[in-house]
């Protein structure tokens, strides 16, 4: 599954820090929530894989 | 057909025999590698040789628990849903270590290549991927491909490592700037101390209005990573935009 970030979370991703990891467990709790168990890609706006998502926890 | 049961029977026996011995080994080898561990590898064995561990897809397994017969706790990467998880060393819990056991067991018995004995294997096949200064995975959070160890983690370990002091001081606190320190004291006599700041600008949206805390919170950090060697930067002492 591949799930794309909307223009201000990649934004915000881009940003680093804090805001990263604010939007990094906002998708992993929306994940959990959803109780989704396949692997997730996550990518920002423009394509570029920010990051993925296996076992509940960011690869 | 008496012939044919007898010779069932026979095989039967004897491959419960392998089982059993080679159950024994693992945890022999499990006791060598976890002797802390020893009553719960014990327990472990008790519960394999019980029936009550069964090993599922994608590397979790599902073990009984012993206080009752209705409870079942789920293994799964690395990790136990048991009250005792959080408290064993390295999490290993006995449904951990006898998830890890049965596992190995059933890689040996099933290998049908002859090879040699790899006595550097970790003879608990649950065990977390290796992960940077051998920190437990648990304590890890990586954000764009680093890690940064949890607060939580350090004080963990340092806990494991005999700390048996840590106290933090503010330097000075205006509205811009926190300033803290640090001593963190060990069991042998060590004795570490490290300082921080935070800004209004450099802790979490939801930290600002009390920004001071988290200038405690990161020299806690920056000390328990001198004592424990540990060059990770936490995550607490993320800065924006770091």
């Amino acid at each position: 599954m591949t799930i794309i970030l909307s223009p201000e979370e990649t934004a915000r991703w881009e940003e680093g820090g804090w805001l990263s990891l604010e939007i990094q467990e906002t998708v992993l709790e929306d994940i959990e929530r959803q109780h989704i168990t396949e692997p997730v890609v996550m990518t920002l706006a423009h394509g570029t894989v920010a990051f993925g998502v296996t076992g509940g926890e960011v690869r | 057909m008496a012939t044919s049961t007898s010779l069932h029977s026979k095989g039967a026996t004897t491959a419960r025999s392998v089982w059993r011995e080679t159950v024994a080994e693992v945890a022999e080898r499990a006791t060598q590698m976890l002797p802390e561990c020893h009553g719960r590898i014990e327990a472990a064995v008790k519960m394999i040789l019980a029936g009550d561990v069964e090993l599922l897809p994608e590397g979790k397994a599902k073990v009984a628990s012993q206080s009752n017969g209705t409870t079942e706790y789920i293994v799964c990467n690395g990790t136990c849903e048991c009250k005792d998880f959080p408290k064993a060393p390295n999490g290993w819990c006995k449904h951990r270590i006898s998830a890890g056991i049965l596992k190995r067991v059933e890689e040996r018995l099933q290998s049908t290549v002859s090879s040699p004995r790899d006595d550097h294997a970790d003879p608990l096949s649950d065990a977390p991927v290796e992960s940077p200064h051998g920190i437990d995975p648990r304590f890890i959070t990586y954000l764009h491909g680093k890690p940064f160890i949890r607060y939580a983690g350090l004080l963990a370990m340092a806990h494991e490592r005999g700390l048996v002091s840590l106290e933090a001081t503010f330097i000075s606190v205006t509205d811009q700037l926190a300033l803290a320190t640090a001593t963190a004291v060990f069991s042998d006599g060590r004795r570490f101390t490290e300082c921080a700041d935070a800004t209004p600008t450099n802790v979490p949206p939801h930290i600002r209005p009390h920004f001071p805390r988290m200038a405690l919170t990161r020299c806690k950090a920056r000390v328990l990573r001198d004592a424990l060697n540990i060059g990770m930067v936490a995550m607490e002492e993320l800065g924006e935009g770091e």
